[in-house]
């Protein structure tokens, strides 16, 4: 297992070194320049000289990598001109915003599509099947800007008792303390979630309640209702904790959508606004973080995988 | 097969989905409705406000860190010496009660300027006095390569004496002798006193001393202050920050974040603050704002242009929707240096066909719905309408003529096909210096993303020039400035033919309305690369000259001779405000905002 580790980790810290490199490249293929971007229009040809040479664009783009891996390395991931604060200042005030939407969208959406999808999966081809089916493909094929504007229109204009807006606070503790501000937004991402994850869940149910050791189980004289929620949803479970290691990049990222329609300015809106006015350190910096993120996502849900699934603990002794 | 599993465990299953729907909704009624408490029905007292976060604190900007929220930050907390008005009733424009300082008396032939400051106060009780205007242009003389505003031969380089006569009064001897008027406004506008007995020092715990008396002084003191400004998360703490003499104090500050100002108690201006507090809230979008402005927790906001069709719902919710008009232009940049299309644009009778139909007025009614209006001239229509009549151009849209003109320059005209040079040479019917035959007329123009009526105003625009033969593509990019740089013929960057970047108007002026910084050969923002010794002269004249007739003659020239093609200028914004709101009209065409006259009915 430690092997194991050690080699994933290794493979990851390699994706990690990869994509900074090609982050960095994409970067200074862009037609235009950093310092235009930032400094506007009325800026003199002296003043965008400066800005480069301060940031370091003047330099050939091996030394500017190096340099800026060599500030990585101390946890420095550079200033942001268009922000007046550092990358990290950036990232860690958005960061927690961005997990605490995340996080709740994700709680909802498992605590509700776990049932359903074990609903769908008992009650498969009769009503109940058939109703929860439509809800989430339309959940699904909606867009999430169209979901998230109908939940502003109704709550919020039509029925007053929603705010339209996310809580505006930036620690944890601020954003939390305006429950209601989090509602709109939380399920709006959540509904998409949850149409996704109970279908998952109820194909993964409808495939193992065929399965001999449900039949075994229930030859053996087990309720119906210990075999569905001790045995079969166990095995049901697996694609949800795949979905959920590949997830957790997503709780660093944020969804721009939703950050944007309820003016909630988390990790989406940073990286999309830094693409527009071309922050290279933001941009870098969050590319940086999400890689990680995505690395250690993977890994996470392969060892979560090992520990639920006898089978896959077994493939990697034999391997 | 029928399923055994139990009802039971099924309403369990149930009861768990809805106890959390119903959990999230309870929390909603519960909580209350949290940004709504800081919203407009918060009380009389406060004004809710749509607004950038401001990032910059210093009055002397960075490069960087001149954008219009900054602006209206920085009056807030630190007065100009001189605020200016374009209504037309004061001397040089200057804003009598608003300004920290009376008219300028000019002297030596209009090469001194004596100032007399009126009895002003910081909000520490200290007065206001020569010595923190001394105390900006030392700090100014000495870092000018870091100061956003400074361009060579422009303050302080213009300077050649600066004298102060006691605490009350000092002078400036200029190089040469300026046009007065475009001296205060477009130079003088740029000084800010700043508290020397506060901030004249190179570190949070040295002494105040005279240090910024000497330019290596001057260097530390700025890089200090420099450095706090660029540490806004300690904006609202930092003892500097602390010492104000705008109307205003900063309460709050987060960065990226919510900006609270609160009335300063000690204010000496006559603009007394009429409010206790102004909050100024971000938003990640126009989509944002204009949902929460929808829903009435803002006080004052704007519409987005695709919302313009809601004015309606806005007006019964109780808004006031109000055009803010710039004083501004907007025009469509053309690259001179482009080694293709550069020498086409060199051609006058070209230019002239290419403004010709542009039909202005129709996509300033239509396309803009009647939030712009036709740009004639470099120098902007009256402020505070929506600009010129198009009657007065002197372009007026005729693609008959535009054809013509075509057509006499030796061009084969092919309409919805493409138009190629016939007659290549420089004499009168030909197609001019450095067009070669079979040349064809296919332009390429960088335009902005997400505004919806450029989009349309250039499909427009498209669909005019195809008729005769010339092929416009539309490549729309976030950032079109970025893009589309100064550039010499040999550069990479030289590439882009058309840039349009005036969604929102191209250029804001200052008071005087010159054209040394966009028309003027080797100007910063002359982003084209245009040049005319006939063009530089009458700018000069307007810098240079007392005629008053000069800024006339400059318009003139320029309004002919197309250095760029006019296009319908935008509002600002479409502002929507309470009806309650009081003192937000008239809107400043120089767009700063004077919280300090608002109040409620």
């Amino acid at each position: 297992m430690v092997r194991y580790l050690i080699t994933r980790l290794g493979q990851a810290l390699v994706v990690v070194v990869l994509v900074t490199v090609i982050a960095f490249l994409i970067l200074h293929l862009l037609p235009g320049g950093a310092a235009r971007a930032t400094l506007g229009k009325e800026a003199t040809l002296e003043q965008l000289a400066a800005f480069n040479h301060d940031m370091g664009y003047d330099r050939p783009w091996l030394q500017q990598y190096g340099m800026y891996v060599q500030r990585l390395l101390q946890g420095d991931l550079g200033y942001s001109y268009q922000l007046n604060q550092s990358v990290v200042e950036a990232i860690s005030q958005r960061l927690p915003k961005t997990m605490v939407l995340s996080l709740l969208s994700t709680v909802l959406a498992i605590v509700l599509a776990i049932p359903l999808g074990v609903i769908q999966a008992v009650r498969r081809n009769r009503w109940p099947d058939y109703a929860i089916t439509s809800l989430s493909l339309l959940a699904y094929a909606t867009p999430i800007f169209f979901m998230g504007l109908m939940m502003i229109i109704l709550f919020s204009q039509v029925w007053p008792i929603l705010p339209p807006e996310a809580p505006q606070g930036f620690t944890v503790a601020e954003v939390l303390a305006d429950p209601a501000g989090l509602v709109l937004p939380t399920i709006t991402l959540a509904i998409v979630t949850i149409a996704v994850y109970s279908r998952y869940v109820r194909s993964a149910m409808v495939d193992n309640l065929n399965e001999n050791y449900v039949r075994t189980a229930r030859s053996k004289g087990l309720s119906e209702r210990r075999v569905v929620l001790r045995h079969t949803l166990r095995n049901g479970l697996f694609p949800v904790i795949a979905l959920l290691g590949m997830y957790l990049p997503a709780l660093f990222s944020g969804a721009l959508v939703v950050e944007s329609l309820f003016n909630f300015p988390g990790m989406g809106q940073l990286f999309w606004q830094a693409a527009l006015k071309r922050d290279f350190p933001i941009l870098l910096g969050v590319t940086v973080i999400i890689s990680i993120a995505t690395v250690v996502g993977a890994l996470v849900a392969d060892l979560l995988y090992a520990a639920v699934d006898p089978r896959v603990r077994l493939q990697r002794s034999a391997s | 097969m029928r399923s055994r599993f139990p009802r039971r465990a099924l309403r369990g299953a149930v009861a768990v989905a809805s106890a959390v729907a119903l959990g999230a909704g309870l929390v909603a009624c519960g909580g209350g409705s949290g940004s709504s408490k800081d919203g407009g029905s918060q009380g009389k007292d406060t004004v809710t406000v749509a607004f950038r976060t401001p990032n910059w604190i210093l009055p002397i900007s960075a490069p960087g860190f001149t954008q219009g929220e900054n602006a209206i930050f920085g009056q807030a907390l630190y007065r100009s010496l001189y605020q200016y008005k374009l209504d037309g009733t004061a001397q040089y424009n200057i804003d009598p009660q608003r300004s920290m300082a009376e008219a300028p008396v000019v002297s030596d032939g209009g090469r001194t300027l004596t100032i007399t400051l009126k009895d002003n106060a910081w909000s520490d009780g200290k007065p206001v006095t020569t010595r923190d205007i001394q105390f900006w242009y030392d700090l100014v003389r000495a870092n000018k390569d870091k100061w956003a505003s400074y361009r060579a031969g422009g303050l302080p380089d213009n300077i050649a004496q600066w004298s102060v006569k006691d605490d009350k009064t000092f002078s400036i001897t200029t190089t040469k002798v300026f046009n007065t008027a475009w001296f205060v406004d477009n130079q003088l506008n740029k000084i800010t006193p700043m508290p020397q007995h506060a901030w004249d020092k190179d570190s949070a715990t040295a002494a105040v001393s005279d240090l910024a008396s000497t330019p290596e002084g001057a260097k530390k003191v700025f890089d200090f202050l420099t450095a706090a400004a660029k540490d806004p998360k300690t904006y609202d703490s930092n003892e500097l920050w602390k010492v104000n003499s705008g109307p205003w104090k900063l309460a709050k500050y987060v960065p990226n974040g919510e900006v609270t100002l609160a009335a300063q108690p000690n204010y000496s201006g006559v603009d007394k603050p009429r409010l206790a507090k102004i909050v100024l809230r971000p938003f990640t979008g126009d989509d944002a704002e204009f949902n929460v402005l929808r829903a009435g927790d803002i006080d004052y906001g704007y519409v987005p242009a695709a919302n313009l069709s809601q004015e309606g719902y806005l007006k019964s919710k109780d808004y006031t929707v109000s055009p803010w008009y710039g004083w501004s232009v907007t025009y469509l940049q053309l690259n001179f240096n482009n080694p293709k299309t550069g020498v086409l644009f060199k051609q006058p009778y070209l230019r002239q066909s290419l403004q010709m139909l542009i039909d202005q007025p129709t996509i300033s009614k239509v396309i803009w719905s009647g939030t712009a209006a036709p740009t004639c001239g470099p120098v902007p229509a009256k402020p505070g309408t929506n600009g010129a009549d198009a009657a007065g151009c002197a372009y007026s849209f005729d693609p008959a003529k535009a054809k013509e003109l075509l057509e006499s320059h030796g061009w084969k005209v092919t309409p919805d096909g493409q138009t190629t040079c016939q007659s290549p040479g420089t004499g009168p019917n030909q197609c001019g210096d450095g067009v070669a035959a079979g040349t064809a007329l296919n332009f390429t123009v960088t335009s902005q993303t997400g505004f919806a009526a450029t989009t349309k105003m250039f499909a427009e625009i498209k669909s005019q020039m195809a008729k005769l033969g010339i092929q416009l593509t539309i490549k729309e990019v976030p950032d079109s400035v970025a893009v589309t740089p100064a550039c010499k013929p040999a550069d990479a960057t030289c590439s882009w033919d058309m840039s349009f970047f005036g969604s929102q108007g191209s250029w804001y002026y200052p008071a005087f309305a010159s054209g040394e910084r966009l028309f003027a050969t080797g100007a910063p923002v002359n982003l084209g690369s245009y040049s005319n010794p006939e063009a530089d002269k009458l700018i000069e004249a307007t810098q240079f000259s007392g005629d008053e007739s000069a800024l006339k003659a400059y318009n003139d020239f320029l309004a002919k001779d197309l250095p760029v093609l006019w296009m319908p200028n935008p509002v600002f914004q479409v502002s929507a405000y309470r009806s309650g709101l009081q003192g937000v009209e008239p809107q400043d065409p120089m767009n700063f905002m004077y919280f300090q006259d608002w109040s409620w009915k």
